[in-house]
């Protein structure tokens, strides 16, 4: 074999090794937003943290859609409630009219078994 | 999918334009086409060299006041190729291309050797493939911190600042972002470690090649390749080190090398006594290139090179010392060229002149230097140098040290670099009292397998090999004989070093914890301003290092808290407000803290973390995953 047409193979391998293996990697890589690898998990959060507003949003990473939602007041009587759909990888919000006098207003959420809350402590 | 595909292209496009074309061309506008160099070798060379001179063509563009952009950048790389190219044209067409028939036979591989290194090539981009697919996502914490600032390069068009830190170096994060300026790919993408993933592949080679030099015998090369490519290929430093972001060790194993691959070719006239030729010279002007390139990329790596050099010199001159009136004028005439003198001026001037390291002015100097500070830099002992090396890669390193010197070649400037390479990182790790180091002794540790991986398999050579000059120095013994030794010794070689490997690999990753990290950062990013503090913690939350991103509004934001022993580490007092301010919210330390801080959200793992400030009136609860709640300080 000649020396410069081994080294060129050896250099062709390498590169097609490095290509295949970084091609797979690269195909990988936004696997932790893929439902098949991160699955059974959603957040609740308020639309506005810093103010007295309610609004909050649901983010679907779960392979439920059917999601129970609860406005609790300080002595933990609901105040309103509701059901909502929300597809997998979808995010909904919901708009809170009522004002609340209480001064700890919860959200909490719920599908299936397993129950999140948010709250806010309300000033005024 | 197709914007998948094109930003693939556009990765492998400016990876092949940044760093291949650069140094390739630099090798042809010193080299020509001429035989000093193999194909093999100038592809190998190329990288190392390329990512150097794209770090000095950043610093040029940051010297003249230019923005880093990816028009800068491709312009400025353009010229430089074009410049090498024209030089080349210059130079070898006045002369005609040099042709040197000695260097015929030692890239000549046989059908067999070729199998062989396909096969150990295929094992070792496997191997590191496999364990990568399983640690690819952004999770690490160094790579967090890395690809903050090469976010920064790519938001800022300018080189970092590092807010005045000397932990961080230009050279670890320019690689970074000028593949991501050029091909615009997320940091949160596989882009950072398959760059590292590259880097360290060409380590690899560049040992082999170095091997390969040093020895002329292509087994003990190939050899190199199933000890540092495929046994151990997943402890440190190799595919953990990749996957974990430790870019300027990795950057080190390449750069580290690739100096020493330069100074040996300089010095190689020795071998045969004959005077220095032109090539000398520009090899070792690439020599000096490449060191400085290392002082720029890691100052670990840099520091560990000066005390191997400073040892590579005492072996040689003391080896040769009966003709050292010869050897010392050679080596002044070989220093004193126009080539080297110029490299090195130039390169003086950018080291204080136009972009000086933040080591250099902090402090990291003297704290490296001193009586070992803390029980971690007293030295490793060799129980922990054989889970570090691998305990077959260690016992056949140590054998090949002593075959060395029993056959040592002292016109060799080669044997003199691999012995002095091992050696002098064995005392660093070992007895780093004696030589006055104070730095992490597991860290140095972490550089013995490069040069213990050659002299493996420089023994397993001499000792197995098939020509009788190959066991100069072991015992006559029949074939069979030798044989049988062999498959005993490769068997317990290949156990060791594979199941290593095999212990290495996770579970399928549970990816959720990740993406909750960057759902919560994200809310944070969209919610908060820079009028508002974050603390977050470290213990408990995955992947919180790459929180910054999301957020680019400092190094330092959000406040962490770090591990509970740093809290606790007397040589080393830090500030207690991120301690406190999570674990006792209400106490009147913490209050003090979020009144002198501004902290007013805290994200943290509930699991651990939230009781506290359930029953807290002044917290409110603004998000809540299964691994992240945010609270808010509503007063």
């Amino acid at each position: 074999m000649s020396k410069t047409n081994s080294n060129n193979r050896i250099i062709y391998f390498f590169l097609v090794l490095f290509l295949a293996g970084s091609a797979y990697l690269f195909a990988i890589d936004s696997r932790y937003n893929d439902p098949a690898y991160n699955s059974d998990w959603y957040a609740v959060s308020f639309v506005e943290p810093k103010s007295d507003r309610l609004d909050f949003v649901i983010e679907n990473f779960s392979s439920r859609t059917d999601f129970h939602w609860e406005l609790l007041a300080d002595n933990a009587e609901s105040v309103s409630q509701g059901d909502i759909e929300i597809n997998t990888g979808e995010k909904k919000e919901l708009r809170i009219p009522e004002t609340v006098s209480d001064k700890k207003v919860t959200i909490r959420v719920s599908t299936g078994d397993d129950t999140r809350e948010i709250y806010k402590n309300i000033k005024n | 999918m197709l914007e998948a595909v094109t930003g693939q292209i556009l990765f492998y496009a400016a990876l092949a334009f940044a760093f291949f074309s650069p140094g390739y061309a630099l090798l042809s506008a010193i080299f020509g086409k001429n035989k000093t160099l193999n194909t093999l070798e100038r592809f190998i060379l190329s990288f190392g060299l390329g990512i150097i001179s794209v770090d000095f063509l950043n610093f040029s563009l940051a010297g003249l006041g230019l923005p880093i952009t990816r028009l800068s950048l491709f312009i400025s790389i353009i010229l430089f190729v074009s410049a090498c190219l024209i030089i080349r044209k210059i130079r070898f067409n006045k002369t005609g291309p040099e042709s040197d028939m000695t260097e015929e036979k030692l890239f000549d591989f046989s059908k067999h050797q070729i199998a062989l290194i396909f096969l150990l090539l295929f094992l070792t981009v496997f191997i590191k493939t496999a364990y990568l697919s399983d640690t690819v996502f952004p999770t690490a914490t160094d790579m967090g911190h890395h690809m903050y600032w090469t976010q920064w390069m790519v938001d800022n068009h300018q080189l970092p600042t590092y807010d005045g830190m000397p932990d961080f170096i230009i050279g670890e994060q320019i690689p970074f972002g000028t593949i991501g300026l050029l091909s615009g790919a997320s940091v949160f993408s596989a882009f950072p470690v398959v760059l590292l993933l590259l880097v360290n592949l060409l380590g690899i080679l560049t040992v082999f090649i170095l091997a390969l030099r040093i020895f002329k015998q292509k087994n003990v090369a190939i050899l190199v390749l199933l000890f540092l490519g495929v046994l151990y290929a997943v402890a440190s430093p190799q595919a953990k080190f990749v996957s974990g972001g430790v870019v300027g060790n990795i950057l080190g194993n390449l750069l580290m090398p690739l100096a020493f691959y330069f100074y040996y070719r300089s010095m190689e006239f020795f071998e045969t006594g004959s005077a220095a030729k032109e090539n000398s010279r520009a090899f070792l002007a690439l020599a000096i290139f490449t060191t400085f390139g290392l002082f720029y990329t890691h100052h670990l790596t840099a520091f560990i090179l000066l005390f191997i050099f400073a040892m590579i010199a005492a072996v040689f001159f003391i080896a040769n010392f009966k003709d050292l009136k010869n050897i010392l004028p050679a080596l002044s005439r070989l220093i004193f060229s126009p080539q080297v003198l110029a490299v090195f001026f130039a390169g003086l001037v950018f080291f204080f002149f136009i972009f000086t390291p933040n080591y250099i002015k902090g402090s990291a100097v003297n704290t490296a230097v001193g009586a070992p500070s803390k029980e971690t830099r007293v030295g490793l002992t060799m129980d922990n140098l054989r889970s570090s090396v691998g305990e077959a890669r260690i016992a056949l390193g140590f054998l090949g040290a002593m075959i060395l010197v029993a056959g040592f070649k002292k016109r060799n400037f080669g044997h003199s670099v691999i012995l002095a390479w091992a050696v002098m990182i064995f005392l660093m790790s070992t007895q780093p009292h004696l030589l006055f180091i104070n730095l992490p002794s597991n860290r140095i540790g972490n550089y013995l397998s490069y040069p213990i991986a050659i002299l493996s398999a420089y023994s397993l050579y001499v000792l197995f090999g098939t020509d009788k000059k190959s066991r100069a120095g072991g015992p006559a013994s029949s074939g069979k004989l030798i044989r049988a030794g062999f498959i005993v010794a490769l068997t317990f070689v290949l156990v060791d070093g594979i199941s290593d490997s095999a212990s290495a690999f996770k579970d399928k990753t549970d990816l959720a914890p990740v993406a909750q990290t960057f759902n919560a950062s994200d809310y944070l990013a969209q919610k908060t301003s820079l009028d508002d503090m974050i603390l977050k913690d470290h213990n408990y939350i995955t992947a919180d290092s790459w929180m910054k991103i999301f957020l680019m509004r400092g190094y330092k934001y959000p406040l962490s808290r770090g591990y509970f022993k740093r809290y606790e580490d007397e040589t080393k007092p830090r500030e207690m407000c991120t301690l406190q301010m999570i674990a006792s919210p209400d106490n009147a330390e913490a209050r003090a803290c979020f009144a002198e801080t501004g902290t007013d959200f805290i994200m943290i793992n509930p699991r651990y973390d939230s009781a506290q400030f359930r029953k807290l009136k002044n917290f409110d609860q603004a998000y809540s995953s299964p691994g992240i709640n945010i609270y808010y300080r509503n007063n």
